[in-house]
């Protein structure tokens, strides 16, 4: 038997409390695979929160969990002292109240365009806020001010079917039916996939302007470091069911080792810092956006510059 | 590990999960024969040994197998009542056992036969259940297609059948999957499928449906498109990647479940008027 580990209240500003959590998938089958072991976490209020981890390292099992679409295995031993409470509301009891969950965790799942159904834009991004149970003006004002948000022209689209706009527009529109659900925490399971570099950048730009507008808290999967660079100001790395760690971006990226053991790539701004400083050029060796490398370059060279 | 869940296929190695599929598949039809020519407790025993004998080779566990009784429980059991109530045997003096209550009578006969009718129903689901543990639905539909194929002969597309099979069978894990992916994006953003009546319910899964259709659509598209960059066009003088090949081991085993029906063939019909035979038809009603 394992000792009851104490749950200490979480302190207000705490958003998603994970402690020790376990998911086991297939339990008693052939096919029986550990994707969480004993995995704890804590988003603060205000978190630009990051997950990086190669594919099958329990990303998706564990943001999943945030917002109760998989449920916490209460039965399995080794979660006995596990706890799970997101926005305040406890998710280890059994029947935790999904609906208030639902209404304020906001998920943006990979390819969210796959799950445009409705006729029109309008209805699409009407369907949370109708589930949430609110009236016709408020659903109305909040379709306005989501699309408005997603950079979209509400006048232009809001009539139009979802299935006719290009790909780019309907991942704005798809995550417009999130945000206008007014979610206090959003996640995004690797919101950029499938992207050219130019959509990457505004869908990012778009985030944090939510983060400063609507949605104070985000959680974001991702595979890229550059967007991890550029927009969270913590990281977690994922590996094997287990937290490796909860870095800074520069910790992180001055870890090169456990990024390259988990295959993924620095973030080309921090590579070329490095090789520049390597060989001989006097920039600091932990740039990590492309912005600040400019900066320091310019700063030395001094022409384009202050 | 996701592609192989669907199926009951019970993945370990062993010599019946690598034998032919096709032998399996015609093993099966002559079980199912023998399974019903028999005609009394002596010669189930036999076949349940031979069935027994194939399930331990197979290291599936037996109880995994049984499992698939819970499916027929209910017809098992409603049909032993009646066949033991409406069967009056040879009348209520002939009987050496009888009790009768109004139209419905419990006798010897009807007991006997009862009881034969259910192990024949048994042992009819558990033989294709371990053809279903041991064989991969891509397996099944190869061993299909081959089994069919005489039908060439009168024109019957059987290659497109077989294709469709194997392409049906290979996409139900992942319009599964796509599913739920479907659900839960919406769950997510607050719908909710086990609530309100039966319309209500009807009316929730619009949402889902109509993103997965679109994505089936989508995925057909590509597929044809893939199939035909690669020059498919059709069954003609395609080679196949996994050759069916029959070994001495499937030959041997199809022999024998054919040993197996001529045995008890010989039982129920004695034509040579062996007296042995009587020691098989024991516990014959």
């Amino acid at each position: 038997m394992r000792n009851k580990v104490t749950i200490s209240p979480a302190a207000d500003d705490v958003v998603i409390d994970i402690r020790d959590l376990t998911y086991v998938y297939n339990p008693r089958t052939p096919f029986e695979t550990k994707a969480l072991d004993g995995v704890s976490l804590e988003v603060k209020k205000g978190d630009f929160f990051g997950i990086i981890g190669q594919t099958g390292s329990g990303k998706s099992t564990l943001i999943s969990h945030i917002n109760a679409l998989t449920r916490i295995q209460r039965k399995h031993k080794a979660n006995a002292g596990a706890a799970l409470r997101v926005c305040g509301i406890d998710l280890t009891v059994r029947k935790p109240d999904l609906g208030l969950l639902r209404g304020k965790v906001g998920m943006v799942f990979q390819y969210p365009e796959y799950q445009l159904f409705a006729d029109t834009v309008r209805d699409d991004v009407a369907f949370g806020p109708k589930n949430l149970g609110l009236s016709a003006e408020e659903i109305d004002e909040r379709v306005r001010t989501a699309i408005r948000l997603v950079g979209l022209d509400y006048d232009e689209i809001a009539e139009r079917s979802p299935f006719e706009l290009s790909g780019g527009q309907k991942r704005r529109a798809a995550i417009a039916g999130v945000l206008a659900m007014r979610p206090e925490v959003l996640i995004l399971d690797e919101p950029t996939a499938g992207l050219d570099p130019e959509g990457k950048r505004e869908l990012l730009a778009l985030f944090r302007d939510v983060q400063r507008t609507t949605c104070p808290t985000i959680v974001m999967v991702s595979h890229n470091m550059d967007e991890v660079a550029e927009c969270c100001n913590k990281v977690a790395v994922l590996g094997g069911g287990h937290i490796l760690g909860v870095f800074s971006p520069s910790e992180l990226f001055s870890e090169r080792d456990i990024i390259c053991s988990l295959g993924l790539e620095l973030p080309a701004a921090v590579e070329l810092s490095l090789y520049l400083s390597e060989h001989g050029v006097p920039v600091r060796p932990d740039c990590l956006t492309e912005e600040e490398l400019a900066d320091e370059l310019a700063a030395i060279y001094g022409r384009n510059g202050r | 590990m996701k592609d192989v869940v669907f199926g009951q296929i019970y993945p370990v190695n062993s010599p019946v999960h690598r034998a032919d599929a096709r032998a399996k598949f015609i093993i099966m039809i002559v079980y199912i024969v023998t399974v019903i020519f028999a005609r009394s407790f002596m010669q189930f025993a036999v076949i349940a040994a031979a069935l027994l004998t194939v399930v331990l080779m197979s290291r599936v566990p037996p109880l995994k197998v049984l499992s698939s009784l819970k499916a027929i429980i209910v017809l098992a059991v409603v049909t032993f009542v009646f066949t033991v109530l409406l069967n009056k045997g040879a009348g209520a003096e002939a009987e050496a056992f009888y009790v009768g209550f109004g139209p419905f009578c419990i006798c010897r006969t009807g007991l006997m036969t009862g009881g034969l009718v259910l192990c024949r129903i048994v042992l009819l689901v558990l033989g294709p259940t371990v053809v279903t543990l041991t064989t991969t639905p891509v397996d099944m539909a190869d061993a299909i297609e081959f089994l069919l194929s005489p039908l060439k002969l009168i024109k019957v597309p059987v290659h497109a059948f077989g294709m469709i099979m194997s392409i049906a069978l290979r996409m139900i894990p992942t319009l599964f999957e796509e599913t739920q992916r479907v659900m839960n994006a919406q769950k997510a953003r607050g719908a909710c499928f086990d609530h309100g009546n039966v319309f209500k319910r009807i009316a929730a899964l619009v949402p889902v449906l109509i993103p997965l259709f679109i994505s089936a659509f989508k995925r057909s598209a590509d597929l044809s498109d893939a199939m035909e960059s690669r020059c498919y066009n059709g069954g003609k003088g395609k080679t196949r990647m996994k050759v069916l090949r029959f070994r001495v081991s499937d030959i041997a085993a199809m022999l024998f479940s054919a040993a197996l029906l001529f045995f008890i063939l010989v039982c129920v019909y004695n034509w040579w008027g062996w007296s042995w035979v009587s020691v098989m038809a024991m516990g014959a009603a």
